[in-house]
């Protein structure tokens, strides 16, 4: 597990320095406000509006209503003396919802692709919106892969290494979170945001 | 002066109360979500209780939750248990015959369901004129066979109640308790001794409460089916069936069945339910100020003492109302006949809220519209005309049904459609399901996810041409929520509902109705506010961002249960175009806070709604939906 957080934590630094080279709308310099659109994809039920939930009110509801259409939320935090503002598109899980994706994902800055380390459907779903967002988003994009439901890691059926790897043969962010414990939920987002 | 109307002597209720096992902080469930208490399991198991009515069952009536995992429960409770009469009153054999039938009878009903007494006793049988009625025959169903109880009930199978009508039978016909001043302990010791008799355990049991001539006296026919009943052996004991069909019962079989046998149901001008509905608007209360509300405690985690309810709060509040108001003319064409009636209930004005609870209010209104249900469908515009008023929250979903035109084969429809076979949608139901108004506790128990599941199953499997749209649970839920013990009829709502109101919108493609449906409401909202819209064009403010889950799922999806049902009593009197008003007037009521908001304040604003009034947000709708040119209207709705 050490290891494993190291590989982590060397991922996480080598996006954020490729983070850094990213695009930014408001041309933000130092000081200054920087708006940052962000959207979550991912099968449903596996966690995205929880994650969303947790990083902007700190909650976590056990029975979290399915999310039809998309959600909006704002959260805006303070990076070195850098005060950025996520606007967060939290979009519907279920395949049939796939047709009103570009509309968030559009003009996106970051994207975070949702899986639930306890199926391994979920992480194959994962893959192709990792393939859709690489073909069809802006080139700049930045995308982060998150393994939720860390909790239920001895329900596990997506190793971290697997993970690990594909994220790393395909320049992703990646960090397994749990939006119950807030485990590496703030540092996910904040690891985009820098 | 009507009060002896109310005072019927079958029309009393008594409730029972116990603790269901508490689970172990912090225990999941393998999808990593908190169990679901125990008391909700059985609050949701319960429910099909409700629905048993017999001349020989006390009818169930409610199950309340309390604290700490409390379970009430209410049911009738009219006349006096077997077991006060004992060693007062002598029954003669002929009493004691027809006892023992009509307990059969109740049990025999009871097997048939499925449902094992396991707790009959002369203390829960009530006996009120010439008739018996069971009572708390629901524990061992309602606990599981007792799994969500920590006090113990064991598993067992039918003939144990058989067992017990042969106790009770040999208290009545030897007129004594039995082992009345033993401990428990001893008392148990006795009955085990009863294993090594090799004689007859009536005759044993006589002699032992000094009433061997008593029991020399008992007619043979009797003492037959004591003996039968007081076998060791459960696999020897005769089913209750079987003991119905001895020769002693013979006199009251034909009778009996012929009057269960008549063709349509007697109508009543209201029922126990109706009565008990009332009494909680009355100020009724079972939790406060009775052994009801005590708190947990080891040793009363099953308490058998029964509170009796007082009615004298109901009685006294309806002194006042004139004998003609428990028949209401519906369909009187005599000017002079109507002048005489009573002037009707003032309840202009009053907020709907205060209206659904006032006592007399609900009076008046679950009078008539029983009424009108029993006349259905020939008074189909009088329930029209009447709903349009309002709806009486008990008798909803009965009038939804009507208002939907239901059928009546709709539960052999039910039955014919296939729920079980498992399809590539499951996967997305079952994760749906958990998340669908879950702080309900009917929708929330496994009870409710089990009827979700089968009738959205059923749904799919029936309309082939339509898919599983995420939402599709939200709009279930308040049809389930209002016949939960009759799936099919919530099914028939839901099916008769879409087309009439959603046509086209689960449709694997349904970007074409739902672009549509934007457009129109984008039109709509220009009309009534043009203000309002070009400030919201002017922000990049489009419908598609926010309303899809407001039209797909008529608002189901948005707002909680409550609030649905009172927007829904309005939906289902309109057409398919009242969501757009509905949504319409969402907007007026938010229309300050829109008109001075950016983007991100606004769609902010729709991601997590604010407290929207739901009976203003009807009242606007409903003028704007009256008020607005056709050609803005409504989209296409199948004739």
């Amino acid at each position: 597990m050490v290891a494993a957080d190291e590989d982590r934590l060397a991922a996480a630094d080598r996006m954020a320095n490729r983070s850094g080279t990213a695009q930014r709308p408001n041309g933000s310099t130092q000081g200054k406000i920087c708006q940052f659109k962000l959207v979550l994809l991912g099968e449903s039920a596996v966690g995205k509006s929880s994650l969303v939930l947790r990083f902007v009110k700190g909650q976590f509801h056990e029975y979290q209503e399915s999310t039809i259409g998309a959600a909006f939320l704002t959260q805006t935090i303070c990076l070195d003396d850098t005060t950025v503002k996520f606007e967060i598109w939290d979009t519907a899980g279920q395949e049939r919802y796939h047709s009103l994706a570009p509309m968030y994902y559009r003009g996106a800055q970051a994207a975070i692709v949702v899986y639930d380390i306890t199926n391994q459907d979920t992480f194959g779903r994962a893959k192709t919106w990792v393939k859709e967002l690489q073909r069809q988003a802006s080139p700049n994009i930045v995308i982060a892969l998150a393994g939720n439901k860390q909790d239920l890691a001895n329900k596990r059926m997506v190793e971290f290494e697997e993970a690990q790897t594909y994220a790393d043969e395909n320049g992703l962010l990646f960090m397994e979170t749990s939006a119950k414990t807030a485990m590496n939920v703030n540092e996910i987002f904040l690891a985009i945001g820098k | 002066m009507t009060v002896p109307h109310l005072k019927h002597p079958e029309m009393y209720f008594g409730a029972i109360t116990f603790f269901a096992k508490q689970h172990k902080e912090d225990t999941c469930g393998s999808n990593g979500l908190p169990l679901t208490p125990n008391s909700i399991i059985i609050y949701g198991k319960a429910q099909i209780l409700k629905t048993i009515k017999s001349p020989y069952l006390c009818q169930y009536l409610d199950i309340i939750r309390g604290k700490h995992e409390r379970t009430v429960v209410v049911s009738q409770y009219c006349g006096q248990s077997l077991s006060n009469y004992l060693e007062k009153n002598t029954f003669t054999i002929e009493d004691i015959k027809r006892i023992a039938y009509q307990i059969l009878t109740g049990l025999n009903e009871l097997h048939k369901k499925n449902i094992i007494h396991r707790n009959l006793s002369s203390d829960n049988v009530l006996l009120l004129e010439n008739n018996v009625k069971l009572f708390n025959y629901g524990l061992y169903y309602m606990t599981d066979n007792g799994k969500l109880v920590s006090f113990p009930i064991f598993l067992t199978n039918p003939k144990v109640d058989i067992w017990s009508l042969g106790i009770i039978l040999v208290e009545l016909t030897l007129n004594k308790h039995l082992w009345h001043s033993l401990k428990l302990g001893q008392r148990i010791r006795k009955i085990l001794s009863l294993l090594q008799s090799n004689s007859s355990i009536f005759e044993r049991i006589a002699r032992e409460h000094n009433c061997y001539e008593l029991y020399l006296e008992i007619p043979q026919e009797v003492k037959e089916i004591i003996e039968l009943c007081l076998n060791v052996y459960p696999q020897n004991r005769p089913s209750c069936e079987e003991l119905l069909q001895k020769e002693v019962f013979n006199s009251f079989t034909k009778p009996t069945e012929f009057n269960n046998k008549k063709l349509c149901q007697p109508f009543e001008i209201f029922t126990i339910n109706e009565l008990y509905h009332w009494w909680q608007l009355a100020g009724g209360d079972l939790i406060e100020g009775t052994v009801l509300g005590q708190e947990r405690n080891p040793a009363t985690l099953y308490d058998p003492r029964i509170v009796v309810m007082p009615l004298d709060t109901l009685y006294q509040r309806f002194e006042n109302i004139p004998l003609e108001c428990y028949y209401p003319l519906i369909q009187c064409k005599s000017d002079i006949i109507a002048l005489a009636e009573p002037p009707p209930y003032d309840a202009t004005g009053l907020p709907l809220i205060i209206k659904e609870r006032d006592p007399e209010y609900q009076f008046h209104r679950v009078i008539l519209f029983r009424r009108l249900l029993h006349g259905y469908p020939f008074t189909k515009d009088l329930i029209i005309k009447e709903a349009q008023k309002d709806i009486p929250p008990l008798l909803r979903g009965e009038i939804w049904a009507t208002l939907l035109n239901i059928k009546s084969d709709y539960k052999k429809q039910y039955l014919r459609i296939d729920k079980f076979t498992p399809t590539a949608t499951d996967r997305q139901i079952e994760v749906d399901i958990p998340r669908c108004h879950q702080y309900n506790e009917l929708l929330s128990s496994a009870e409710g996810h089990k009827k979700l599941k089968r009738i959205l199953k059923a749904w799919i499997y029936q309309n082939s041409q339509y898919v599983y749209w995420q939402g599709l649970d939200s709009l279930t839920a308040p049809f389930l929520y209002l016949n939960f013990n009759c799936e099919a009829k919530a099914f028939a709502c839901l099916s008769h509902f879409v087309p009439k109101f959603l046509h086209k919108f689960f449709l694997k493609d349904n970007s074409a109705v739902i672009e549509e449906y934007l457009a129109k409401f984008s039109q709509l909202i220009s009309f009534h506010d043009p203000e309002l819209a070009s400030h919201l064009y002017e922000i990049n403010f489009y419908p598609q961002l926010f309303a899809i889950p407001w039209f797909l799922t008529l608002f189901s999806h948005v707002f909680p249960l409550y609030k649905i049902l009172h927007l829904w009593d309005k939906v289902l009197l309109g057409d398919s175009s009242y969501s757009l008003h509905i949504g319409l007037s969402v907007l007026t009521q938010l229309r300050d806070r829109l008109l001075t908001s950016g983007f991100n304040e606004c769609i902010l604003l729709f991601s997590d709604l604010p407290e929207v009034d739901i009976e203003k947000c009807v009242i606007f709708s409903m003028g704007t939906f009256n008020s607005t040119p056709k050609k803005y209207n409504p989209p296409r709705t199948r004739k």
